[in-house]
């Protein structure tokens, strides 16, 4: 069975993945752009779930130009009430990915997107399945990710969220990328969607090209988050199998 | 009426008595291995974090079967970060003279690990595993399963100090460890040092950071803990 691999684009360091146009080959010693490698790879269609929608124009640009499928999501935080910042609010925090499904999908997003980073924002833009609910359209398609979902941080996080997603048809994300804890999660995963009848489709996040350029990966990570590599201070910072070179090899 | 009361609470007592045998504390036949690495830092990515010492102690509920510890030589020099090397009184002239090459000493922890039926380390979800699955990984191994035989002592002493407990109707014990190492509680301190001068055990405290010397005081809190935690 096919695994979707899904892009996380970045503006930084060598190896580190971009929206950029594509230049025909990928040179390990700079920046790869997602379109490069679906050329240089035969992908028909790329997934990028992004943190926030600036890369959005970009990658539809290039996407149009050189004839890829795009399917665009934005990985935002959720909480249980936006206008409250209490510990029991932010203990419900999770992500969810809200992806575009056609043209007026994006106009959908970006009123999400704007009501997340203006009243929802604190340190980071933020929403709430309420507000979600309000603005849902047929245009959106709603996806769960593997790692920080409402079910990973209740089963490994002590989370407390009961989320109700009676307005869409979540989908729900399972990766397999040999961290410690992902036969749980994965278990959990599927214990959930069977109960309440909804999809799964096996994935592959991937932040960098090659397993060998996860150091670089990890040093653009130190220097945003203001740590050093001897004491990272993340988690799951343990693992160079988040890869395109990975997800190639899964699917062989 | 009555007749059926009381073989309910017999049935449901006799459940409680069998329950209470499968407890971890009553188990006097299972293997255990305890395992502790000293590293270079506090990477968690393997290939550059290295350790360069191991300390492991076979053990069952009666008594200690095997003691193991070495040096390890890898493929390139120790590169031991300023901070490491302070805490763990790391001395390279040790590997150096001492130090044995790494397939020998990573064959010994897969065999020893995987024979194991529970594999016992403080604070081992949240760093040692990712050293344990590499070795794994270096022996051709599947790394499913060794997660769920572990058992973090950090973690369940932070669950019993915050009197959060273990219910395995609800949780597995795996997730229980998670949501442990992922709860930050101010001023609860569970670090391996205080929890064995809380118990009153005696030990040389001095000599913690020598692998050998962590396990063996990682054997005598678990000898206390299993009887506070009901695992």
């Amino acid at each position: 069975m096919k695994i979707l691999p899904i892009f996380k684009s970045h503006y930084s360091l060598k190896s580190i993945l971009t929206l950029s146009a594509p230049v025909g080959k990928i040179d390990p010693n700079y920046p790869v752009s997602i379109f490069d490698i679906a050329q240089v790879h035969n992908l028909e269609k790329v997934v990028v779930v992004d943190d926030n929608i600036s890369g959005f124009l970009e990658a539809s640009q290039n996407a149009k130009k050189y004839k890829i499928n795009l399917v665009f999501g934005i990985r935002f935080n959720c909480i249980a009430d936006i206008t409250s910042k209490s510990e029991e609010s932010l203990k419900t925090l999770h992500k969810i990915i809200v992806f575009i499904k056609n043209q007026q999908g994006y106009f959908d997003l970006l009123k999400i997107w704007t009501k997340a980073a203006s009243d929802g924002f604190y340190y980071k833009p933020n929403l709430d399945l309420n507000v979600l609910k309000g603005m849902w359209t047929n245009n959106l398609v709603l996806g769960i990710p593997f790692y920080d979902s409402f079910l990973f941080n209740n089963t490994l996080k002590g989370g407390m969220c009961v989320p109700d997603f009676g307005f869409a048809e979540p989908t729900f994300f399972l990766e397999k990328n040999g961290l410690p804890f992902d036969n749980l999660a994965a278990s959990v995963v599927k214990k959930y969607t069977e109960a309440n009848n909804l999809k799964t489709i096996d994935a592959k996040t991937i932040y960098y090209y090659k397993n060998e350029d996860f150091l670089s990966y990890l040093t653009y990570r130190c220097i945003q988050e203001r740590t050093t590599l001897e004491v990272p201070e993340m988690d799951g910072m343990c693992m160079d199998t988040f890869s395109f070179e990975e997800w190639e090899k899964l699917n062989q | 009426m009555a007749c059926v009361w009381i073989l309910s609470r017999l049935k449901s007592g006799k459940n409680l008595i069998n329950n209470m045998f499968d407890l971890l504390r009553f188990d006097k036949t299972s293997e255990f291995v305890v395992v502790d690495f000293e590293t270079e830092s506090l990477c968690l990515y393997t290939p550059r974090n290295l350790p360069w010492q191991v300390g492991m102690i076979k053990f069952n509920g009666v008594s200690n079967i095997e003691e193991y510890a070495r040096f390890i030589k890898w493929h390139r020099p120790p590169n031991v970060s300023e901070g490491a090397a302070r805490v763990t009184h790391f001395d390279p002239t040790n590997v150096e003279k001492y130090g044995v090459d790494y397939k020998e000493v990573v064959k010994t922890i897969v065999d020893w690990t995987k024979s194991a039926k529970y594999i016992l380390g403080q604070n081992f979800l949240g760093f040692d595993i990712y050293i344990l699955q590499y070795m794994y990984r270096m022996m051709g191994e599947s790394t499913d399963g060794i997660a769920e035989k572990v058992l973090d002592t950090h973690a369940l002493a932070k669950g019993l100090k915050i009197n959060y407990k273990y219910n395995p109707e609800t949780m597995t014990l795996l997730g229980y460890q998670y949501t442990m190492i992922n709860t930050i509680v101010k001023k609860v301190k569970t670090n391996l040092e205080a929890l064995g001068r809380e118990y009153g055990i005696e030990h040389d405290f001095s000599s913690l950071h020598d692998a050998l010397s962590d396990v063996s005081l990682n054997i005598k809190v678990w000898h206390k803990l299993k009887f506070q935690v009901d695992i």
